[in-house]
């Protein structure tokens, strides 16, 4: 393929940023677990998956830097907040293990299905990083799987706590299908598979397997996406998420990381 | 300085989450040229977010020294267990980690040689690792995590 064209780059950066940002963030605030781990095991599995994500999210943002795009580090140190386009799910502040337990599964399972479906865009950089971040990532599917059935047949107090996380994050799953900017920007690949509405089937479809596996009783559709969607004006939680993560950079602006 | 020097300075850099195993062992060279005074050489990383990329980075211009060097990652060149060298897998071992077998899942253990293991935790200390346990020396030793 030639170098992608004015309207190729600026979809790129309509379905790139996104996931990006969720990879980003699900890696902040997976690190923001650790050594608060229930076990050792879980602790590094933590250290791990957040440092991959994080890797991602570097790597989606270099690729288009590589277009003419801002540097990974501008995006992540100085983007004003209402320029981030991740998902809710990907940055609700910590509560419960559960709660964040439920919340990664859905997360690692919804990034499976699309980078298999952005892997249909014809841009061979991109393509070859997916293919990259899949070898990676089979680890954080099948983990999150297993803390799943962990809590499913760990007895009625465990399981009460899964129900529990479950109905809890529930409400946050339409906003993944959601990409910024009007249809346009996927559609201009021609790959049907990047329409929010087939990420959303294969997503039921495999969360419904899951979940019949494991006992777990469907909690009824996932309804639409909020208006503001991947959209986060105002949020005096992002504020302080971003002031947070940016404090170390803050007071060394010039040190090497 | 000679392509063959230059081959011998890579292998000084070595990884700094696995002291005594190099880059080269690891198979992560791409590939290198010489030109005069100036050098370039293209790595590949063996997982996406090692931390330790700039350092070896930093590493392979010192050791490199006083050529010019231009070190860049092909950050979405695949790495495989293939890439290890033989070197580099016996280095492993030495270490105390399992080599990734290339044509079977058995984990040998790195201090008996048992293939009476199992997989206590599929993460470990790094974003390499997995953590293994030894039924015949009761020890748990750590894997390198096949991709």
């Amino acid at each position: 393929m030639e170098r992608p064209t004015h309207d190729q780059v600026s979809s790129l950066e309509h379905l790139l940023i996104p996931m990006a940002d969720d990879e980003w963030m699900i890696g902040h605030r997976g690190s923001e677990w650790l050594a608060l781990a229930p076990d050792l095991e879980e602790d590094l599995a933590l250290s791990s998956t957040s440092q991959d994500e994080m890797g991602h999210a570097k790597l989606l943002y270099e690729l288009l830097e590589e277009l003419g795009q801002p540097s990974a580090d501008e995006r992540i140190f100085s983007r004003d907040a209402s320029h981030w386009h991740h998902a809710a799910l990907t940055t609700r502040p910590r509560q419960g293990w559960a709660e964040w337990s439920v919340r990664r599964y859905f997360y690692e399972v919804f990034d499976q299905i699309r980078r298999s479906a952005l892997s249909h865009v014809p841009y061979p950089p991109l393509v070859a990083a997916l293919r990259k971040m899949d070898r990676e990532e089979v680890y954080h599917v099948a983990h999150q799987r297993s803390v799943m059935a962990a809590m499913a047949y760990g007895g009625s107090e465990s399981f009460g706590y899964l129900n529990e996380a479950v109905a809890d994050v529930w409400p946050l799953l339409p906003d993944l299908f959601e990409w910024t900017g009007p249809d346009e920007h996927w559609v201009v690949w021609d790959a049907g598979v990047l329409a929010p509405s087939a990420m959303r089937g294969q997503f039921e479809a495999t969360v419904r397997q899951d979940f019949h596996k494991w006992g777990l009783s469907w909690p009824g559709d996932i309804g639409p996406a909020r208006r503001e969607a991947r959209h986060h004006d105002n949020s005096a939680e992002l504020e302080a998420l971003l002031t947070e993560m940016r404090s170390v950079r803050t007071i060394a602006p010039a040190s090497a990381w | 300085m000679t392509q063959e020097e230059l081959w011998e300075r890579l292998k000084t850099v070595d990884d700094p989450e696995m002291p005594g195993v190099s880059i080269v062992d690891l198979g992560m060279v791409v590939e290198f040229s010489l030109d005069g005074d100036e050098a370039d050489v293209t790595l590949k990383p063996t997982f996406i977010g090692c931390p330790g990329l700039d350092w070896m980075k930093m590493r392979v211009q010192r050791a490199l020294k006083p050529l010019a060097s231009h070190v860049h990652y092909d950050m979405t060149r695949i790495w495989s267990q293939e890439d290890l060298t033989d070197e580099g897998r016996e280095k492993l071992r030495v270490s105390g980690i399992a080599p990734p077998q290339l044509h079977s899942d058995l984990v040998e253990c790195p201090m008996c040689g048992s293939t009476d293991t199992h997989r206590s935790s599929q993460f470990g200390s790094t974003l390499c690792r997995s953590i293994f346990y030894c039924e015949s020396c009761q020890q748990p030793f750590e894997a390198w995590k096949k991709v």
